[in-house]
């Protein structure tokens, strides 16, 4: 932007700004800060290298290190940019040299000693090839008594003394100021130029030089800043001493959903891997294994232990198929082959190379979970989230609190919810203890599970099989009670006095019957029992580890997200507490602004604030902010480019997160770049005066910049007097320019690079 | 096998007429001497004789041919499994002490028959007459020697010799006689003592058979498995 206006100012007026090198020749430590001050309103320049200022120096500079000085500035690259920034209309012809200005001040109020200027001279000779110097003099204090040697070397020569014309002495720190401005014009103008044309150097000796300015109040830049930090921050520290509560639920809910979100994942894997899972909420209802190569060699054809058959038992032909099984199930008992081991082992390392998929269900919630937490720092996200999360009712109706303690507090309460109970909760039938973890994990773990659990459905078989071994078959009992049909038949005889064929057949009937009975109880009801209770507690075994498999799995990335939220937490702690302090000081600054108004800060200069410009200035560059690209680049869905910022760098996923003190630093750098590249306004003291300050007016500044800009020093022999304007040329229009009654015509316009000051000159020339 | 000699003997005798089970009788003149129980202790007698003979030889060939006869009868008739579903069996329960204890029964109802009318008989014809006539006055007798003018003497005397011995010669003597009328005429089989009998002894022994037979199982396998054991052995020496 600068560039574009300054080729504007180059196209209508052309500008000469040169190199330049200003040389302070003083025992005065004043001097410096006023360099620094003319390298800061000359900022333009002193960015690209234009400008270099030496001193204060109190010996007199050696030509050669001022020659060593001068080369810096024979830059073509400095050239170049002078060029295309419109300082210099091209670069020296072929056949010219470069200029330089050099201006020294020399501060002779507190010197005594003898003075020799010819250093130009000796410099002029080292530089002979390469450039053109131009050497200005700018002499404080009483005239020398006698010309100092090598005087006529520097053109112009200014003059400016304690004792202005009319005999007013004059303040020695009004004096700097009157060189500051000076300085100012003279490298920042055309002035040099405008003298060249209006004075005849043969006959001038000194120029008796006054200066004052109006300027924009030089706090300007960082007023907006603290303005601008303070509106940012602002949102982000706000204090949070109520609703904590509807947090905490907020995010116990969330907590929660989350877990539940895990174990439903979880829970699809196991359905993957052939078992029959049903959960609700939290809890297990059911955990049945359906692998039906791992049904049959664990338990054989008939496994109605482990599952409910009877809804698979709709036609005749499947009830004797099932009776068949069972039969044989009963009878035979089944005895798992060796392999088994190898199979469980096999079951479960496949389980957990599947469970392992939980890791990008985590990242996702984990990633989410980032985004809603944005939400506390930026409401503008809320309409881009995902309706599935349904945050909106958190923000709702009054709306929870905002800001990074919001955040802070909301991080905390999820991590709680996060970290309490169990993963799972076993809600089978019959109700057991709550599923534990496993300690340990890998394959040598799960191999000795596979063997443990295989040892496990051994022995429950085991059971069975040593009490199928002590049941009797029909022919067995049949044996057993032959015997008593006689004898029952005979006591039979006594008792009832029944002929010999019914009594033998009625004892025959009972006999049977109590034979059936007996048997039927022991093989289809006592055997059955123990049969679905050994199958049933080896079953259990392996969803037990199957379960502790699941929840160490969850566990481990819960545990993963809580550590990582807990870095999270500090983090943003971290960057809340930089926030805060940094917040504090932009309050007690924009306290100050409120204060600061326009005034005079010294005798020649009048230090303008437009507080009005400033908050428009400071708005725009918070929107700016907002909106700034490099940082929203990454999370567009924020409306908040710096919540993005927080949220990318300061809460990374994979990386160190940003301190706190660095994001703080980072965002006053990108404060200073929108304040001065995006948002820098068009404005000027002229129309800051007839806005803020009513003594000045309605073109009553002239009259003010006149009589401040005094020519300080006498001279013997006065000659012609000029009074030299630095503005801009549209500021000279209307009632308040060149028609105002203030202005006179003999005054003289120059137009300069700078657009925040107006300088008025006074000079007499003295031959 | 002694169960399955039971079952054999039972049924042999219990269908077979040709044995004689009736008392011994000895005719000397015109008067009919008649033992009673000699029926069924005879037919006992052959049957335990016979199931005796049967069970030792068996046995006895068994030890000697060193042959397991239930090895042979579940090889020739596997589907039965007898050896695994009936000698080792010990479940249903019921079913293998039904026999048992309604041999129990029997024994008991035997016993009572054989015993009860003799007893009843000495009850009614001496023992009861012997407490109304000698003990009772006796008692008496004693009590007043011992005790004297008593208040309470007077009473209990009055009981003694009044509704107690009226109770003894009239209720009692009755319900002795109705029960040996009962018992009389209670008519038990004479195979019942014999099938009693037989079956809670053979029972006894079948129970140590199963045993013996069981450990036998074992120590022929583990010298099966000892046996397997040394050719491996060997077989890595080799």
């Amino acid at each position: 932007m600068n560039s574009q206006r300054a080729a504007e100012i180059s196209a209508d007026q052309g500008f000469f700004v040169l190199p330049t090198l200003v040389v302070a020749w003083s025992s005065d430590e004043s001097m410096e800060s006023l360099l620094q001050a003319v390298r800061h309103r000359l900022a333009p320049l002193t960015e690209i290298g234009a400008l270099k200022c030496l001193g204060p120096l109190k010996d007199p500079i050696p030509a050669q290190r001022l020659a060593e000085e001068c080369q810096t500035l024979l830059s073509l690259d400095l050239w170049h940019r002078l060029v295309s920034q419109g300082y210099q209309p091209s670069l020296p012809g072929p056949n010219s040299l470069a200029s330089l200005r050099v201006i020294f001040i020399i501060d002779r109020s507190n010197v005594s000693h003898n003075l020799t200027l010819d250093i130009v001279e000796k410099s002029k000779k080292l530089l002979a090839r390469r450039a053109q110097l131009m050497p200005m003099l700018i002499w404080l204090g009483d005239k020398p008594k006698s010309d100092p040697p090598g005087l006529a070397s520097y053109w112009p020569r200014i003059r400016l003394e304690r004792m202005a014309s009319g005999g007013m002495e004059v303040p020695r720190r009004d004096m700097l100021a009157a060189v500051e401005h000076l300085l100012v014009a003279l490298i920042g103008s055309n002035m040099i130029q405008y003298l060249d044309e209006i004075v005849n150097k043969d006959e001038t000796k000194w120029i008796i030089i006054g200066a004052s300015e109006l300027l924009l109040d030089n706090r300007t830049e960082q007023f907006v800043r603290e303005l601008v930090l303070n509106e940012i921050l602002n949102s982000l520290v706000a204090s949070l001493d109520m609703d904590l509560d509807r947090i905490e639920r907020a995010m116990a809910e969330r907590a929660r959903k989350l877990r539940e979100s895990l174990l439903q994942e979880a829970s699809a894997i196991l359905r993957e891997s052939g078992w029959d899972v049903e959960i609700s909420g939290l809890s297990i209802r059911k955990c049945i294994l359906r692998n039906l190569n791992l049904l049959k060699s664990l338990f054989g054809a008939y496994y109605g232990g482990i599952e409910n058959q009877r809804s698979s038992l709709l036609s005749w032909n499947s009830m004797y198929r099932w009776f068949l099984d069972l039969i044989s199930a009963l009878a035979d008992p089944f005895s798992p082959d060796p392999s088994i081991e190898e199979k469980i082992y096999q079951h479960y390392r496949e389980l957990s190379e599947k469970l392992e998929r939980i890791a990008s269900k985590i990242l996702k919630e984990y990633q989410d979970l980032r985004i809603l937490l944005g939400a506390f720092l930026d409401r503008g996200l809320l309409t881009r989230i995902p309706a599935g999360e349904h945050p909106h009712r958190w923000f709702g109706d009054p709306p929870l609190p905002s800001g990074l303690r919001a955040a802070i507090a909301a991080l905390f309460a999820f991590q709680k919810h996060l970290a309490e109970e169990g993963d799972v909760e076993d809600a089978r039938e019959p109700a057991r203890g709550s599923v534990q973890p496993a300690p340990i994990s890998g394959d040598a773990y799960l191999r000795a599970a596979g063997d443990v659990d295989a040892q496990i459905v051994r022995e429950s078989l085991l059971r069975y099989v040593h009490f199928a071994r002590q049941l009797a078959s029909p022919w067995g009992v049949l044996l057993y009670l032959l015997p008593a049909w006689p004898l029952l038949t005979f006591l039979i005889q006594a008792f009832a006095r029944w002929e010999l064929i019914p009594a033998f057949l009625v004892a025959g009937l009972i006999l049977f019957l109590i034979g059936v009975v007996d048997l039927a109880y022991h093989w289809l009801w006592k055997a059955r029992r123990l049969l679905h209770e050994s199958q049933s507690r080896a079953h259990r075994a392996l969803a037990d580890r199957v379960l502790s498999l699941t929840a160490r799995v969850i566990q481990d990335y819960r545990d993963w997200m809580l550590s990582r939220l807990q870095e999270d937490e500090l983090a943003l702690e971290d960057v809340y507490i930089a926030f805060l302090r940094r917040h504090v000081a932009a309050e007690q600054t924009s306290r100050d602004l409120n204060e600061a108004r326009s005034q005079e800060i010294n005798l020649c200069t009048y230090s303008i604030l437009y507080k009005e410009e400033l908050q428009r200035w400071a708005k725009e560059a918070v929107e700016a902010l907002r909106q700034y690209p490099d940082w929203k680049r990454e999370f567009a869905p924020f409306e908040n480019a710096l919540t993005a910022r927080i949220i990318t760098d300061v809460w990374p996923l994979a990386k160190q997160p940003l301190p706190g003190q660095a994001l703080l630093k980072e965002l006053e750098a990108v404060c200073d770049r929108v304040i001065r590249d995006c948002a820098r306004p068009v404005w000027h003291p002229a129309t800051a005066v007839e806005r803020e300050v009513k003594d000045l007016q309605g073109g009553k500044r002239w009259e003010w910049l006149w009589q401040r800009a005094q020519p300080m020093g006498s001279s013997e022999s006065p000659g012609l007097e000029f009074t030299i304007i630095i503005t801009r040329e549209e500021f000279l229009m209307g009632s308040t320019g060149k028609n105002s009654p203030y202005w006179q015509p003999e005054w003289r316009f120059v137009s300069s690079i700078l657009d925040r000051e107006e300088i008025c000159v006074r000079g007499i020339i003295e031959g | 096998m002694a169960w399955i000699y039971l079952i054999l003997i039972l049924f042999v005798f219990y269908f077979g007429s040709f044995i004689p089970d009736n008392d011994l009788e000895f005719a000397i003149a015109e008067f009919r001497l008649h033992i009673p129980l000699t029926g069924s202790l005879r037919l006992l007698a052959y049957g335990f004789i016979a199931w005796q003979l049967l069970w030792a030889l068996t046995r006895w060939i068994e030890q000697k041919t060193r042959i397991d006869i239930f090895y042979l009868l579940d090889q020739k008739i596997s589907f039965l499994q007898l050896l695994r579903r009936w000698l080792y069996a010990s479940r249903p329960v019921f079913s293998t002490w039904l026999a048992v204890r309604l041999a129990q029964i029997g024994l008991m109802l035997s016993l009572i028959k054989m015993f009860g009318v003799p007893f009843l008989e000495y009850l009614r014809g001496v023992a009861v007459l012997e407490l109304i006539k000698n003990v009772i006055p006796m008692l008496v007798e004693v009590i007043l020697s011992r005790f004297g003018s008593a208040e309470w003497i007077a009473i209990l005397m009055s009981w003694l010799s009044g509704p107690l011995t009226e109770w003894l010669s009239g209720p009692v003597m009755d319900s002795l006689q109705d029960a040996e009328k009962i018992l009389l005429e209670f008519k038990l089989h004479y195979m019942i003592f014999f099938s009693s009998f037989m079956i809670i002894y053979v029972n006894k022994l079948y129970q140590k058979e199963r045993a013996e037979r069981y450990n036998l199982d074992i120590k022929r396998m583990q010298e099966r498995r000892r046996k397997q054991n040394s050719l491996i052995s060997s077989d890595i020496l080799l």
